[in-house]
């Protein structure tokens, strides 16, 4: 089959003579909806930071950790059990970007000196937050979608101000809340649970600016729920995002 | 590998934001085609994009400038496919993967292949083309039905398409041959 008869059959899809001629199952790929789909179109950025992570820390791209199976979510609305990975106050790593996924212990050799140098990587930039230093090294902390949003991630900046403490959400693939409804922030701790924001979502993937009044290390858990317009003020129990401060 | 690859993969392994972005550009598309054929979930598709990528950039400084980088993102691609499908099933490998374990199993292994190198060739193809042929074969639309789609003349659809066709058969042309009895 020459070019010509292999741009035909790819056009036409004439009936194979006989047998099955070459090219055919090029042509079924064209139908394919796998040859057609799109990748994230966030998806550099979250490569990107995963890569500036992964520069700071190698513990976080480790090949174990890059296999390691993502735990269901539960059915209770409290979504998968998320191990922080900001302590460093470094960005969002391919692992980090997938709230919940199991954490191994590396295995190799060469990551003892790697944990030395992030011991003092941390260190460093945990003495720079705590002397006021930049947004960059704010810590970080991720936040999973409960089976009420399973597609939804979160990944978390908090910053210590003078008037309370500034969380930013970096809220990716939560759908917009429907009418008459709207999503409620909450910080939780042995006292009870405080709100410390409300959203929508209707303007597509963001950042959600939230103020707690009161010290994260006293509330450590965040969770975002679905509350209803004109219904009874407070906690609905809807979980659609949860995770652990990291401050 | 041409200069420009060989320039492309250093400022990638140095982080570079440009160069990481245009690898994304350039890869993803048909990294995430071997990924959803071979496992058939969207969710575990973009994660195997991701861990991919990252496998390549963490890959990078050890790349052999003399090698096509296709070829060598494809296989790093297929196998991060295989771990993950084997991480979600803690099954057999399925059949498509099996030249992976023991034996060699040349079809399959020309499936993931040959979409990887459609994919690529589907986005080499001008806008307007690819917009025909992905309306007459994933959409299954007639000439017709593509002009009253798009707003064109049925002539323009014709035209388009028998474009679209050739310059698709000359870049596959090599597949074709590889499949070949």
């Amino acid at each position: 089959m020459n070019e010509d008869e292999f741009a035909e059959l790819l056009e036409s899809g004439a009936p194979p003579q006989g047998r099955s001629r070459p090219g055919e199952e090029v042509r079924a790929l064209l139908a394919d909806e796998s040859v057609w789909v799109e990748p994230d179109p966030a998806g550099a950025d979250t490569l990107l930071r995963a890569i500036r992570r992964a520069s700071v820390s190698p513990w976080e791209v480790a090949d174990d950790d890059l296999a390691a199976p993502l735990p269901p979510a539960s059915g209770n609305g409290h979504g998968p059990v998320l191990t922080p990975v900001g302590a460093t106050g470094s960005g969002r790593g391919a692992h980090a970007a997938r709230p919940g996924a199991r954490r191994r212990r590396p295995s190799r050799v060469p990551l003892l000196a790697a944990a030395a140098a992030l011991a003092l990587i941390v260190g460093v930039l945990a003495a720079l937050v705590v002397l006021g230093g930049d947004d960059h090294h704010a810590p970080e902390f991720a936040l999973g979608g409960t089976d009420l949003a399973p597609g939804a991630t979160a990944w978390a900046t908090v910053e210590h101000q003078s008037a309370g403490v500034s969380i930013k959400l970096d809220v990716r693939g939560l759908a917009p809340a429907a009418p008459g409804t709207y999503y409620e922030a909450w910080v939780e701790g042995r006292e009870g649970k405080v709100s410390i924001g409300t959203f929508h979502m209707r303007g597509g993937d963001g950042w959600i600016y939230l103020w707690s009044g009161v010290d994260p290390a006293e509330y450590p858990t965040l969770n975002v729920t679905i509350e209803r317009e004109g219904g009874a003020l407070g906690w609905s129990g809807q979980i659609v995002l949860h995770g652990q401060i990291v401050a | 590998m041409c200069p420009e690859d060989a320039d492309l993969v250093a400022r990638f392994a140095a982080g570079d934001d440009l160069a990481v972005k245009a690898m994304y550009e350039r890869f993803a598309r048909p990294v995430l085609t071997v990924a959803m054929s071979a496992l058939g979930r969207r969710d575990l598709a973009d994660e195997v994009v991701q861990m991919t990528m990252l496998k390549v950039w963490r890959s990078a400084g050890t790349f052999d400038p003399t090698r096509d980088l296709a070829p060598w993102v494809y296989s790093i691609a297929r196998r991060t496919a295989i771990d993950v499908y084997r991480r979600e099933t803690r099954a057999p490998v399925p059949k498509v993967f099996v030249e992976d374990d023991l034996t060699v199993d040349a079809p399959s292994f020309s499936r993931t292949w040959e979409a990887w190198e459609v994919r690529t060739a589907i986005e080499k193809l001008p806008t307007d083309e690819r917009d025909v042929v992905r309306l007459a074969h994933l959409a299954g639309l007639s000439h017709r039905e593509i002009a009253d789609r798009l707003g064109v003349p049925i002539g323009t659809v014709k035209s388009r398409s028998a474009r679209a066709h050739r310059r698709l058969a000359s870049l596959l042309g090599h597949v074709v041959r590889v499949t070949e009895p």
